[in-house]
């Protein structure tokens, strides 16, 4: 016996009420419950949907879905980070560190023409408006999800941390190899930016490949 | 029940590595029916453990996902990936040998008795 939408409505319902909010995971809980009660349901004709649903549920022991919750978020992050290493990595591969020694030479003419006195303010103020350019692009991706996605929740995204950067920054000012450390900073920081949007555009994408119904 | 439950978390992602490097891909539930299934009932799989192990070798790289839509519900696949095969293969002869070596253990222990 196959469960009906409604009945499938129902246990989205069911599972977003035991505090599981990710589309992405409630699609996998969705269907192992259903698939359970499909089977209780054809082993004995007597039990009803609810309960066998509780019946099921109880598989699932006193913590319900909240350890199934808690340890698929802590994977995923772990999951981001790992992308996250794996493309800053790949900015020192060949093509790719051909970029890298450009942004090097550049950075570096840079602190040789023009006095740090300008030089910084415009460094920080560049990161700080690349940032905010970040998070609006990440709002319009967000505005345009009509689900919530742990994927997507805890990618690796570097939007903010402007403040942390901007005083690393300001430590090299007057450093006996200021410029070679200010130039270390700034190439780090564009190359995380780049990676971290990288990352998030490929979650992304493959989010929408498998959840086409949780986008607008 | 305890010792057995014990001894089936330690093995449970050798299974799960088994059971996808014999079928093409899985979903949870059926992983936990083909472990009912090949051990007669003896072994059930608890959601509890299965999920958050499959979630691990996810995230390790072991896995991969795919969602396909099946009576009128999304559905997620999991299979092995290339290290995930690999992976495979060498836990399973290592776990080969455990179980060999565990053998020879028991086996002297009766013939102390």
């Amino acid at each position: 016996m196959k469960l009906s939408p409604a009945q499938i409505e129902q246990l989205f319902v069911f599972i977003e009420k035991k505090y599981v909010k990710y589309y992405d995971l409630q699609v996998e809980l969705v269907d192992h419950l259903a698939t359970s009660i499909e089977e209780m349901l054809a082993n004995n004709n007597k039990l009803t949907f609810d309960e066998a649903l509780r019946l099921v549920y109880d598989n699932f022991g006193i913590f319900g879905f909240a350890k199934i919750v808690q340890q698929k978020e802590e994977q995923v992050i772990k999951l981001g980070k790992k992308l996250l290493l794996k493309e800053m990595r790949n900015f020192f591969r060949w093509p790719q560190i051909t970029f890298v020694a450009f942004l090097a030479v550049i950075t570096w003419q840079l602190t040789i023409w023009i006095d740090m006195v300008i030089l910084f303010p415009a460094f920080c103020l560049a990161w700080i408006s690349a940032s905010v350019w970040l998070i609006v692009i990440l709002k319009k991706y967000r505005g345009r999800q009509k689900k919530k996605l742990l994927t997507i929740q805890y990618a690796p995204v570097f939007a903010n941390g402007s403040i942390f950067f901007v005083e690393w920054m300001y430590f090299t000012w007057n450093s006996s190899h200021g410029s070679i450390v200010f130039c270390f900073i700034v190439i780090f920081g564009i190359l995380l930016k780049l990676a971290s949007y990288k990352v998030y555009i490929a979650i992304r994408n493959k989010a929408y490949t498998s959840y086409p119904e949780a986008f607008a | 029940m305890a010792q057995n439950t014990q001894l089936l978390k330690g093995s449970l992602i050798n299974i799960i590595l088994k059971l996808l490097g014999d079928n093409d891909k899985m979903y949870g539930y059926e992983i936990t029916k083909k472990v009912k299934e090949l051990t007669n009932g003896e072994l059930s799989l608890t959601e509890g453990a299965l999920y958050p192990t499959l979630h691990k070798l996810e995230a390790e790289g072991l896995l991969s996902v795919s969602v396909e839509h099946i009576d009128n519900r999304p559905r997620k696949y999991y299979s092995l990936t290339k290290s995930g095969k690999k992976e495979a293969g060498c836990r399973l002869e290592s776990f080969k040998s455990f179980v060999a070596q565990m053998q020879l253990v028991l086996n002297l222990n009766s013939a102390i008795k």
